[in-house]
């Protein structure tokens, strides 16, 4: 990739971009940050008390009252990353050096069943296959609508599934708090994706395409299409939202905080989630193997897409 | 003088024919056989590493890309002999008494007039949601449940859909066959007293070999060759139990972005598509009768 990306680190307001955002290759911003993005659990704020829910044992025991109470606890959808893309993004993210522990895994010097982060990330998966509905019958759109429609508490989403509650009288709360896998208190937040200029393209090319960032993040007319009609989270430090949803609004709070972790699942071999990971997942969730066999085989997911 | 406007004719025709296909059939086939011998990964710019046959030697230790070839054979050729029957037996009704024949041919060709990748999201839903609340209802969980769920009924549910869309397709074809047989040597068998299944092994499927070999050969190969209704039914789950070679083939190249390695799973893919059909119409060439 790195041949393609022109080095944009003339443009005037790159000294503006919040700390860690832009895409940097060997010193250079090569990707200016789009917007910033959050998951963790979209909640009902009228059905889960939040400050109860922050270990593996309340975790299970919000999912057992819920059930008892007739509503689904907790939701996952049948797609790749909402189904095992993003929540096992959370034990990578917990692990001191991520990069680092990834090398190891698709070495085959680490494996997911020995550590600890991820064993408890095991037992969560069991929580929730016994407790919840399988995720591999639920879509996207069964999950948000079922959610704003009080069936589900909760559901592991983004900030970017509010757009999909428009369509519902939502008569509640919303709210965004953490998975809690060993005891982890932040939220997954990152940016999504980068504006870049093709550096092979002609050089008149090259400035129009700079000239279009410039007028995005500097004019009046851009600025108001980023934050006001995109809703967009601001990634620039000269930028405000006056008017966040309530779920980025959870993320930026969590953000200004210093309480987010990151996004480690975008450094993982390509293409895996689809092709390696979907396929484990609907393993464990039409049979009953252990959180620890789940873990073995995902472990050597990795080792076999790093190849 | 006459030859040479025929060969006019001919070439308006069958050139603008010829150059498509070489332009998008024969050059990109050509470069792909080259590019099965590299390491790459799709990027232009990006180093191209020749292995020479290694792409080719690795694909036998490939498990997942084996088994995706099993999961194949055993949809072709349950599907081949579904989409035959039916579409035979469909033909056979409908070019006989029967009253609706021209409503029930237009009704058994509509499925192949829907695309593959909304059909497979049709059925989807029937197989998913549809039976699942049936069960419900009606307490039959041992059958009505979420198909695609399971192994192995999801790989009989890709073969429904298969043969859903293929049979009225193949009907046609059929149709054609049986319309072309002359009305004498049938009346001439009545005459002498064959029965309906005399007339039918005797006369008829002899006469109908020609669109026997051309059923058998597109359906073969088509089912062979079947994505569309598998990206959109089951994507390849659960657990790749119906992941098949074009599915598999896509995910090697799109998703995990090794583009010589998944080229020459394409190119024995070719191979072997083409040995299996080329065999089958030559034997069923054999049998077609002169008249």
């Amino acid at each position: 990739m790195k041949a393609y990306l022109a080095d944009l680190s003339d443009l005037s307001f790159v000294g503006d971009i919040s700390a860690n955002m832009a895409n940097e290759i060997d010193g250079k911003v090569v990707g200016i940050p789009y917007t910033m993005e959050g998951f963790g659990l979209v909640y009902n704020k009228s059905l889960i008390d939040a400050s109860k829910v922050n270990n593996y044992d309340t975790f299970v025991q919000m999912l057992k009252n819920q059930k008892a109470a007739g509503i689904n606890g907790f939701s996952l959808s049948q797609e790749s990353y909402f189904l095992i893309g993003h929540i096992l993004n959370t034990p990578f993210a917990l692990q001191a050096d991520a990069q680092d522990y990834i090398n190891k895994l698709v070495a085959g010097e680490v494996t997911m069943q020995d550590t600890p982060e991820f064993v408890e990330f095991g037992k969560f998966m069991e929580a929730i296959r016994e407790n919840t509905s399988n995720p591999l019958e639920v879509n996207y759109d069964t999950e948000t609508g079922d959610f704003a429609t009080g069936k589900n508490a909760s559901i592991h989403q983004g900030n970017w599934c509010y757009g999909m509650f428009a369509d519902y009288d939502v008569n509640f709360e919303m709210g965004m708090m953490p998975l809690p896998i060993s005891g982890n208190d932040k939220i997954a937040a990152s940016v999504p994706t980068c504006w870049y200029v093709n550096s092979q393209a002609k050089p008149e090319e090259i400035q129009a395409g700079k000239d279009f960032l410039n007028w995005l993040y500097t004019s009046e007319t851009g600025k108001k299409y980023l934050m006001e009609e995109f809703g967009f989270i601001p990634v620039l430090t000269t930028m405000t939202s006056p008017k966040l949803d309530p779920l980025s609004q959870a993320v930026s709070e969590y953000a200004a905080a210093g309480k987010t972790i990151s996004w480690p699942m975008s450094k993982w071999p390509a293409g895996i989630v689809d092709v390696y990971l979907v396929p484990i997942a609907q393993e464990f969730f039409t049979t009953d193997m252990t959180g620890t066999e789940f873990l073995t085989k995902l472990s050597d997911a990795f080792v076999q897409a790093g190849k | 003088m006459k030859k040479r406007r025929d060969l006019g004719w001919y070439a308006l025709f069958v050139l603008p024919l010829v150059f498509i296909f070489t332009t998008v059939v024969i050059i990109p086939f050509i470069i792909g056989i080259g590019y099965s011998f590299i390491s790459w990964d799709g990027m232009p710019l990006n180093e191209k590493t020749f292995v020479g046959f290694e792409n080719y030697t690795r694909l036998f230790a490939d498990a997942r890309f084996l088994t995706s070839a099993g999961h194949t054979v055993l949809f072709t050729i349950f599907s081949v002999l579904l989409i035959n029957v039916l579409g035979l037996s469909f033909a056979l009704a409908v070019t006989g008494k029967l009253r609706v024949r021209n409503a029930a041919r237009t009704m058994l060709f509509m499925p192949y007039l829907i695309g593959g990748l909304i059909l497979g999201y049709i059925w989807k839903f029937i197989f998913t949601d549809v039976f699942k609340s049936i069960g419900e209802m009606t307490g039959l969980t041992k059958v009505f449940f979420s198909w695609l769920l399971n192994p192995r009924y999801a790989l009989v549910a890709m073969i429904i859909v298969a043969t859903w869309q293929m049979a009225g397709y193949i009907m046609i074809i059929y149709i054609n066959g049986i319309q072309a047989m002359p009305e004498d040597i049938l009346e001439a068998s009545k005459v002498d007293g064959a029965n309906f299944w005399q007339t039918l092994l005797r006369i008829k499927f002899p006469l109908i070999m020609p669109s026997f070999t051309i059923c058998l050969f597109l359906t073969l190969s088509n089912c062979f060759k079947i994505f569309d209704v598998n990206f959109s039914l089951t994507g390849g789950g659960p657990n790749n139990a119906t992941e098949m070679m074009a599915m598999n083939i896509y995910n090697e190249i799109f998703s995990l972005s090794n583009y010589g390695y998944g080229q020459a799973k394409a190119i024995m893919f070719f191979i072997a598509v083409a040995i299996i059909t080329l065999i089958q119409v030559s034997i069923t060439k054999k049998k077609e009768v002169e008249m």
